[in-house]
């Protein structure tokens, strides 16, 4: 009788502590869920990575009428998407608190309503595949990963969200497009050897096709730049231009036109062989008190290039690739937030002295003080030497704002606007992906073509922080084993310590 | 909840993270830890040239896999194959106090070993720009997540005699709750689960606070983790008592 009430009491115990447990786990689990509605993140990034930016926050403050979002997730999204997606709704969460109402955020699952979908195959959103594993199999699975902004009749599509990381440039520039009373145009220059954009820089053209209307300016047909063009970008000329070509752009510059010139001191062929590149601009420019030198520029400071010998490729630091990180202008928007630039094969620009104290300018990008230059009988091979010297720095990019004189008697301006780099192939596809590079331009075509505001934003997807000089193999091999064993012994070496002090003092006693 | 209480908690506590001090396991513990640690980041340091401690962070989590089980395994086993929980358990204490006070002092053990790490943000500082935010959030998810650990395994330390079962199972332990939220196992995960265990995984929590969000979410989804298994570990040592 004894041992049945004692078998009932302990399965009660039994019982209640399961009950108990499953009591616990239900408060906690309501906790967790509710603080999934309400909650609060502090973002510890200098750049406020994972927070909005104050230009976005006042875009979305200053909102004229209600924009709509509808972002389109289904539900069948592999699970690796699903932080994505949560990140996604975390920004758009943000927008929608500060726009005090005016942003409508709808999350839609296509595959739930067929009508959804027509209208996402009208607007240009497509179905993508995905792999998801399943019963241990690879399925292949079709889903949805868009977004549609709308603005009274006007609306933007994102077809695929893929990288969280230029989220928020792509929802605040997508609404400035919709908000803006007529579209930004950007010019680009065509002809005279330049950059053929949509063969050898297909990812800095994408780039600028996403936030402006690209306009392509042929001077040999056209025999002036409309000045419904923002900013006009000459990018890597390498014939001469005509006289009447200049006064063309010169009237551009002074009816209030802003400038991008991304020039080559010194052209480099595919063969790897140099020669001087005569533009005949020099009257210009020096109207502009610029002067793009005909030389090329190399530095200790340098990015990586890889060379191939027979059968081996090896890379290297090439000084002919100047690598600019400390000589970015902190001061200047364009390259504030930038970490480092690589511009190959750059020539040097000057600056009059005349200009430079009449107008706001801002040397962009500098080498570093032990940088040297070729003037004649360029050698590109990659094992160049400094000559002790010969060390100087030089100017690479240069901003000029303000009051501008046309050389041809074309008047004048107070608002001209005017970024000179002495480099182009930093945009070509490869190289723009080194560095900031392509931050770098975008930054230079918004300051020129947009607000400053939106620059903000950009800088967010930059998370480059290089180690600030080049250290020696022996310093390196001292910082990694002084970290690795010097600490390790230090806390070892307290122990033994600690271990003779505690046998010294239960010693005492004894010899007292 | 009065003074006396937390001041019970403090000196069983200081008594017995002393204890680490005193033994060699402290050392052998903060050396190892120490050693694969700033050795597995210093592999690609100078490889990848940034002035980051993310790979430190990303490594972390992994390094104490294997070191905060093998703090705690002996907590409770230990005292129950010598019998001096017996001892300990009859103090005027309660359950409560002698879990808390275990807890903090592994925590602080495993603080004070996360300590003698700062000489890399240091050394990283130093080489270049280091990110403040990213390091102060990467330390404060690492102890959240040994905070983590440490319940789980004291928990299983406290079901067991055996010290290596009880390292093995706080291995396996928290193995599971780290990956169970990671890529690349909601790849292979049902649909329908692939959101709870994505909200179950340590990992996934642990490198949102490493990357410099301070989240409230993931700090209510720590202290809920730490605080169930304390809870049953109370539970656990309170029915023992009984028999």
């Amino acid at each position: 009788m004894m041992q049945k009430i004692n078998k009932i009491t302990k399965w009660q115990k039994q019982a209640g502590f399961g009950l108990n447990v499953l009591l616990v786990l239900g408060v906690i689990a309501a906790l967790n869920f509710f603080s999934y509605q309400l909650f609060h993140r502090f973002d510890l990034t200098n750049n406020k990575n994972y927070s909005l930016s104050s230009a976005s926050k006042d875009l979305a403050r200053e909102l004229p009428d209600i924009i709509n979002i509808k972002v389109y997730f289904s539900g069948n999204l592999p699970s690796q998407y699903i932080s994505l997606k949560q990140e996604v709704l975390d920004l758009l969460d943000e927008y929608q608190n500060y726009s005090k109402g005016k942003i409508k955020v709808q999350v839609i699952d296509p595959l739930k309503d067929k009508e959804v979908l027509s209208e996402l195959r009208s607007k240009g959103i497509p179905e993508i595949q995905f792999n998801v594993l399943e019963k241990d199999k690879y399925q292949v699975v079709n889903g949805y990963m868009g977004m549609v902004l709308s603005y009274g009749d006007k609306s933007e599509v994102v077809p695929v969200l893929q990288d969280v990381s230029n989220f928020e440039y792509l929802v605040s520039s997508d609404i400035k497009k919709l908000t803006a009373k007529e579209p930004i145009v950007i010019g680009t220059l065509a002809g005279h050897g330049t950059l053929e954009w949509e063969k050898e820089a297909t990812k800095a053209d994408k780039a600028l096709k996403e936030l402006y209307q690209v306009q392509v300016v042929d001077l040999k047909t056209e025999k002036t730049i409309p000045s419904t063009i923002k900013a006009l970008v000459i990018a890597g000329p390498k014939e001469k231009f005509t006289k009447d070509e200049l006064k063309a752009i010169d009237k551009f510059v002074m009816g209030g036109g802003s400038l991008l010139l991304l020039v080559d001191g010194v052209k480099i062929d595919n063969g790897l062989s140099a020669s001087k590149n005569e533009l005949g601009m020099e009257e210009l420019l020096s109207g502009y008190g610029v002067t793009l030198n005909k030389d090329l520029v190399l530095d200790v400071s340098a990015g990586m290039a890889s060379f191939n010998q027979g059968f081996m490729t090896f890379n290297i630091e090439y000084p002919f690739w100047p690598k600019v990180t400390n000589g970015l202008d902190k001061s200047n928007p364009v390259v504030s937030r930038l970490q480092s630039i690589v511009l190959p094969w750059a020539s040097s620009i000057s600056i009059s002295q005349e200009v430079a104290t009449q107008n706001q300018v801002a040397y962009l990008a500098k080498t570093t003080n032990r940088a040297w230059h070729a003037t004649s009988n360029f050698n590109l091979r990659p094992d160049q030497v400094p000559t002790a010297d010969s060390a100087d720095q030089y100017t690479l990019a240069a901003a000029v704002q303000g009051k501008l004189k046309s050389p041809y008697d074309q008047g004048s301006t107070d608002k001209a606007r005017l970024i000179i780099v002495g480099d182009s192939d930093f945009l070509k596809d490869g190289l723009l992906d080194t560095g900031d590079n392509l931050a770098f331009f975008q930054n230079m075509v918004d300051y020129l073509g947009l607000d400053e505001q939106l620059i903000g934003i950009r800088a967010k997807a930059i998370s480059s922080h290089p180690l600030k000089e080049q250290l020696s193999d022996s310093s390196k091999i001292a910082i990694r084993y002084g970290n690795v064993f010097g600490i390790t012994l230090l806390a070892v070496g307290f122990g033994l310590y600690r271990y003779y002090a505690r046998r010294r003092n239960k010693r005492q006693p004894e010899t007292e | 909840m009065n003074k006396e209480y937390l001041k019970t908690i403090y000196v069983l506590g200081k008594k017995e993270l002393w204890g680490y001090f005193n033994s060699p396991i402290a050392y052998i513990f903060i050396g190892a830890y120490l050693i694969v640690g700033n050795w597995l980041y210093f592999n690609s340091f100078f490889l990848i040239g940034q002035a980051s401690m993310r790979d430190y962070f990303a490594i972390l989590p992994w390094l104490f896999l294997f070191l905060s089980p093998a703090i705690t395994m002996r907590l409770w086993a230990e005292e129950k194959k010598s019998g001096t929980i017996e001892f300990l358990l009859t103090l005027p204490i309660t359950d409560w106090q002698a879990v808390l006070a275990k807890f903090f002092s592994a925590l602080a053990f495993v603080a004070a070993a996360l300590l003698l790490s700062l000489s890399l943000p240091v050394t990283v500082s130093y080489l270049g720009d280091l990110e403040v935010g990213p390091v102060v959030g990467g330390y404060l998810g690492a102890l959240l997540l040994a905070g983590a650990y440490l319940s789980l395994g004291l928990f299983i330390s406290a079901m067991t005699k055996n010290q290596i079962i009880a390292f093995v199972l706080a291995l396996a332990g928290c193995f599971g709750f780290f990956v169970v939220g990671a890529d690349f196992v909601l790849i292979s995960a049902p649909q329908f689960a692939a959101p709870i265990m994505k909200f179950l995984g340590l990992g996934s929590h642990f490198y949102n606070i490493a990357k410099g969000v301070i989240d409230t979410k993931d700090l209510l989804y720590y202290f809920s983790f730490i605080f169930f298994f304390l809870w049953l570990n109370a539970r656990v040592i309170s029915q023992r008592n009984w028999q």
